[in-house]
């Protein structure tokens, strides 16, 4: 026996280890989730190696790629600058685009609760003197406009159509010095004159005895002709009653922002 | 005719600059008066009917762009025009300094006329409020727009008479 064993020692030992890793295996098969203390040791001791080995090879690529092989990177710099300027352009016009679609939005917003048929316009010019206060609106007869037709933002009243071409228009802002409109007082139903005095306006025939107040809503009345009741004309910031006299002077601040007007609804006149 | 066509076009390259180059540029409600500049031009070195009749177009192509009637500055450059044709003959016109004051004198002239006009023909409330408020910075600004435009006319003068080859003896 002891023979036999002598003359197979190789063959069996051989085996036995087949044997004994296969066990080994088939019972790491069954933990594979589990990290061995082997795998443990082997890994700390590996890490710094591999660690410095990869830093090494990190630097010794960037030395190249960067400081040494540069035949394509003025191009590409080139290139990449040029998008960078195109793609800001891009996000400029898209910035514009949301802005304009933002008060359009407004613009329709207030047509469709208005229940008045429209036509938006954009502002192309301003007056020509400093005295008026007058602008040159993209719209005319071609599209269905003419001369007293009154000109809204969403904000409140703008003005009405003095002049009339078949593609420009002139529009007279309220706070022209000649223009007029009929208003009362949104609180009080005060009725008065409100009358441009270029960068403001002001309340004309509001007699001494009548209720306004700082800080009210000044709106159309409807009774002049030209505006429909109820656009927002502007905001009382200042009264004075004399000791004597009939009227009392009130000052409105005009709701619309004449500086930053840029597009406005002209109304045709009731919605069909 | 041909005199007032060309300062038809002149004003009318005018006038855009008046109403969509300088309120970009400014950011301001006031805007140069280079209608008026050309007027006063007109009146210092424009002799005749064609000069009164290019004052009064002009006048007119600024009533298309401003204010709501149309004529008032037509009257307004015309009766400048003529002032100045009577002036002229008495002022030394190659002083390049006369249009700077003559540019001055007209705006402060044309916000009287236009006080006069929209305060006793038209009911244009308290314009006059508005006239002479603006009237000061208006007239700094009508100064140095009429300083540059002269200042390019020098520089244009000049440079023909160097491109100009020099007269045989």
């Amino acid at each position: 026996m002891l023979e036999l064993l002598r003359k197979y020692r190789v063959r069996l030992l051989a085996g036995c280890l087949v044997l004994t890793a296969l066990l080994f295996y088939s019972t790491n098969l069954r933990h594979q989730n589990n990290t061995t203390m082997f795998e443990k040791i082997v890994l700390q001791i590996a890490s710094p190696l591999l660690y410095g080995f990869d830093s090494t090879c990190r630097t010794a690529d960037g030395l190249w790629s960067r400081y040494l092989w540069l035949i394509d990177t003025e191009q590409q710099n080139k290139a990449l600058r040029a998008e960078n300027r195109r793609l800001r352009g891009d996000l400029t016009d898209l910035q514009e685009v949301r802005l304009a679609n933002e008060r359009l939005r407004k613009l329709l917003d207030f047509r469709e609760s208005s229940g008045l048929s429209g036509v938006a316009a954009r502002i192309i010019a301003v007056d020509a003197s400093s005295l008026f206060r007058t602008v040159l609106i993209d719209k005319g007869r071609q599209q269905g406009l003419r001369e007293g037709l009154p000109v809204v933002v969403a904000e409140g009243a703008v003005g009405r159509v003095i002049k009339c071409t078949s593609r420009q228009s002139r529009v007279l802002l309220v706070t022209d010095a000649s223009s007029t409109a009929a208003a009362l007082v949104q609180r009080s139903r005060t009725r008065a004159i409100c009358r441009g005095q270029g960068d403001y306006l002001t309340l004309e025939f509001a007699l001494r005895r009548d209720d306004i107040e700082v800080g009210d809503l000044i709106v159309t009345s409807g009774t002049g002709g030209v505006f429909p009741k109820g656009l927002v004309l502007g905001r009382t910031s200042n009264i004075e009653r004399e000791a004597y006299g009939l009227f009392q002077t009130v000052t409105v601040i005009p709701e619309v922002d004449f500086t930053r007007l840029e597009e406005v609804l002209v109304l045709l006149g009731e919605a069909s | 005719m041909n005199i007032v066509v060309g300062y038809f076009l002149l004003g009318l390259v005018g006038i855009l600059v008046e109403t969509a180059v300088a309120p970009v540029l400014l950011h301001m409600q006031l805007t140069p008066e280079l209608l008026l500049i050309l007027v006063i031009y007109l009146g210092l070195y424009r002799q005749g009917f064609s000069g009164g009749l290019a004052a009064y177009t002009l006048g007119l192509l600024q009533d298309s762009f401003a204010g709501s009637t149309l004529g008032l500055y037509g009257l307004i450059f015309l009766t400048l025009y003529l002032i100045l044709r009577g002036l002229a003959e008495r002022l030394n016109t190659e002083s390049p300094a006369l249009l700077l004051f003559m540019v001055l004198c007209g705006t402060l002239l044309q916000a009287v006329l236009l006080i006069f006009l929209l305060g006793f023909l038209t009911d244009a409330g308290a314009v006059w409020r508005n006239i002479l408020r603006s009237l000061p910075l208006q007239a700094v600004l009508n100064l140095v727009c009429a300083w540059l435009l002269f200042s390019f006319l020098q520089l244009l003068r000049r440079h023909r008479s160097l491109r100009r080859p020099p007269r045989r003896l």
